[in-house]
């Protein structure tokens, strides 16, 4: 049993594909007429904020196929091939841009769920012919990527957005896109509840901080020190788990804090807790105290 | 898998997207607990599977890979994990725990903070752990074993 069982060789990045072009213009268009009945027929059964979904989705879907037929032509007959067909299906053309053999799609449809209630569902495609995506994208968005992107109301930016050249081949079949990307519920993984406290202000954190939710605590952590927070306490008594990441963005916190002349400093009393901070070396870095009280200063002492 | 080899296996691949690293960590408890690892040592086995695969993930997204992170928990008289990355090799072994000083450093960014401190809690709490090139392709290997109790 070797460590890459089952694993495919892969040159390593970046390193430039020999792209292979298996697709036609026909074939492209033959797909896209295709999906537009497919997508016609589905789309009347369900409910208007599902239908701006799913139709901004088929928009960004058709657009990114139909520019990528004429990626050859240039971005700007690509991108008015993909506007055309984005408007077609009632969808307004966001963005459009040529990556090499590659065209990315954003488009809007306007929604209406209640009378009084103007919402927007947009969706991001990518096209081009199959293989080329993971050599020719720029690193930030790389990759032989699966299909797919959208999310209601622009959530997410167009390249935050998992896209690949398996896109057009979904698509060509007519079904829904297989690789989905759900709602980001930070919530049941993470809770973050700030208060005022002995002139402190008290962030008392719950749950699990890892890679995932780290960027939670580091965005309501920077809005509380932006807001004018100078002494700042985090409650890690309800932390659960606690990863480098967490910890990489407690250390920033308490340089930015430090550095504008403000003071930081953690509440931990659980041994679990305390383990890493030893390990870590970090006991070192942050007042750590065993109560609210005592990082307040309303009792004395750190305890590390 | 190979069938002639007499233990137990769980093989688990997922995209390089931080949000399966809690899935990892949680199905890698869960086969740990059930190989027989010690109650006591769960916490540590979470976390360095975490911490392994939150470098692996990183890694990853640095070098714009889609590749599947791979983890494989085995149970051969010993409770082994393997998380397998699939980044340039420089990359996987430039890693290096941070003396304390360093982490107090202003001019460190987080990313590297993160990393050192990454590194550190797997040194610190997994007592067998290797990093190495993986056997076949590019790519790196963290392996982690713990004991298991006998008689389960």
């Amino acid at each position: 049993m070797t460590p890459a069982t089952g694993i495919k060789e892969e040159p390593p990045l970046p390193c430039p594909g020999r792209p292979r072009d298996r697709g036609s213009a026909s074939l492209w268009l033959a797909a896209v007429g295709l999906v537009l009945v497919a997508a016609g027929v589905a789309g009347s059964a369900v409910g208007v904020a599902t239908v701006a979904h799913h139709q901004a989705r088929t928009a960004a879907d058709l657009g990114a196929l139909a520019g990528a037929a004429r990626v050859v032509e240039g971005t700007d007959a690509a991108c008015r091939s993909a506007a055309e067909i984005a408007s077609a299906n009632r969808a307004r053309l966001v963005s459009c841009a040529v990556d090499g053999w590659e065209i990315v799609v954003t488009v809007e449809v306007a929604a209406h769920p209640l009378p009084a209630l103007n919402r927007t569902a947009s969706a991001s495609a990518r096209a081009g012919p199959v293989g080329v995506a993971a050599r020719q994208a720029t690193p930030s968005r790389a990759g032989p990527s699966r299909a797919k992107t959208g999310q209601a109301q622009g959530q997410f930016p167009a390249s935050d957005v998992p896209v690949g050249s398996r896109r057009w081949l979904d698509a060509r079949e007519g079904v829904a896109p297989a690789h989905r990307v759900p709602p980001k519920e930070v919530g049941m993984e993470l809770s973050l509840a700030a208060r005022t406290f002995a002139g402190h202000t008290v962030l008392e954190v719950g749950g699990e901080v890892d890679v995932y939710t780290a960027p939670k605590l580091r965005e309501r952590l920077a809005e509380l020190i932006d807001a004018g927070a100078a002494k700042v306490v985090v409650d890690l008594d309800r932390v659960d788990f606690l990863d480098s990441t967490g910890l990489g963005v407690l250390v920033g916190a308490h340089k930015r804090l430090r550095a504008s002349g403000g003071t930081f400093g953690l509440v931990c009393s659980k041994e679990p807790l305390l383990k890493i901070f030893r390990i870590t070396a970090l006991d070192q870095v942050f007042p750590l105290y065993d109560s609210v009280n005592a990082a307040t200063g309303a009792a004395p002492g750190p305890t590390a | 898998m190979t069938a002639e080899i007499a233990m137990s296996t769980v093989r688990l691949e997922f995209s390089p997207a931080p949000v399966h690293v809690r899935t990892a960590r949680l199905v890698g408890v869960a086969v740990a607990r059930r190989a027989g690892v010690a109650e006591e040592l769960l916490d540590e086995v979470r976390l360095a599977i975490g911490e392994a695969c939150t470098r692996a993930v990183a890694l990853h997204q640095q070098y714009g890979l889609r590749d599947p992170v791979l983890v494989e928990m085995s149970d051969d008289g010993e409770y082994m994990v393997r998380v397998t990355d699939r980044a340039p090799i420089e990359a996987g072994l430039g890693l290096a725990a941070l003396p304390p000083d360093e982490l107090a450093n202003e001019s460190l960014t987080e990313e590297a903070l993160t990393v050192g401190v990454g590194f550190a809690l797997l040194a610190g709490f997994v007592d067998d752990l290797q990093v190495r090139p993986v056997d076949e392709g590019i790519g790196t290997e963290v392996r982690m074993v713990w004991p298991v109790r006998h008689g389960r």
